[in-house]
């Protein structure tokens, strides 16, 4: 090599090999591609997973959250329904109705 | 007045970084989450255990693990798949501590839904290449087997890969290469997937 030639590295491959190692690893990547594929998993137990998730130590706001609008709705109608019933009790005074003695009597 | 009990509509427009945030508190945005990763997680889970028992219950430990932690996930500008992989791939290194004995990952599983529609003797050639193939990946070190899975099965970024597995993202094609190579000498060794390499050449 001449004093004033830049100093260049050589190829670790001659072009012809390195040429067929690129095309052989081409290969094998879309052998790879073929191979490895994205697994889907079985709908029963991604649906049990799912209800097992949303179970999981679930309080009561989130139990309502996850109903429907529909029984949202009937949710809150029971619910003021109870709650009116306790106040007309409570207004009426002695709970709707006289205290009944028990039925059978302790003694004879 | 805010009804308390108001479901979010429409979960699948927002990111991945408002779904977590939300999350925290509303388990019904943790299932928009569990819908985008479920197949990403059971996928990555079912390659490295090579069967359809373990890769279920390892999904399942995967998202009832992230559901119980997701309040202190603490988002640093990493992709939030980044944490459910690193998730799965301690619970597969576990799992790997506790098997006595390695298994075989069941083949026809593996066995691609487009192979089916090929002329019998086209589809056992396809069926022994694949295997041979899988059996090779089987072989390769964990580390490899994961690099090989977020890369062709998940089609991540060597970025992403990255982060999952902690390296720089130079390392990560590094490392690709290597396992490519290593993969085709393991390869060259089987009288079936030497055809595959012939074939090529």
């Amino acid at each position: 090599m001449k004093p004033d030639q830049p100093a260049t590295r050589e190829p670790l491959l001659p072009a012809d090999d390195e040429q067929h190692e690129t095309e052989a690893l081409a290969q094998l990547t879309k052998a790879l591609e073929s191979a490895l594929t994205v697994q889907k998993p079985r709908e029963s137990f991604a649906r049990e997973l799912r209800a097992q998730i949303m179970d999981e130590g679930a309080d009561v706001p989130a139990r309502l959250r996850s109903l429907s609008p529909r029984l949202q709705f009937a949710a809150a109608l029971a619910l003021a329904a109870g709650c009116l019933l306790l106040m007309l009790r409570r207004l009426l005074g002695n709970g709707g109705g006289e205290l009944v003695e028990d039925t059978v009597p302790s003694s004879a | 007045m805010k009804n308390p009990f108001a479901r979010q509509s429409d979960y699948s427009a927002l990111d991945d970084a408002a779904l977590v945030a939300l999350a925290k508190t509303d388990r019904d945005a943790f299932g928009e989450l569990y819908e985008r990763y479920l197949s990403k997680m059971y996928s990555y889970v079912y390659y490295r255990t090579g069967n359809t028992h373990d890769a279920e219950d390892l999904t399942a430990k995967v998202f009832l693990r992230a559901f119980a932690h997701i309040g202190k996930y603490v988002d640093r500008g990493l992709p939030f798949q980044a944490w459910l992989y690193r998730i799965a791939h301690n619970l597969v290194a576990n799992w790997h501590r506790d098997q006595s004995r390695r298994k075989i990952i069941a083949l026809e599983d593996y066995l691609g839904r487009d192979l089916q529609t090929e002329a019998p003797d086209e589809r056992a050639e396809a069926r022994d290449e694949h295997d041979s193939l899988l059996r090779a990946v089987r072989r390769l070190p964990a580390e490899r087997q994961q690099l090989l899975i977020l890369k062709i099965v998940e089609r991540l970024p060597n970025r992403e890969i990255g982060i999952i597995m902690g390296r720089s993202e130079g390392a990560i094609k590094s490392l690709y290469h290597r396992t490519l190579l290593a993969l085709r000498a393991d390869l060259s060794a089987d009288p079936v997937s030497s055809n595959m390499n012939r074939s090529s050449g």
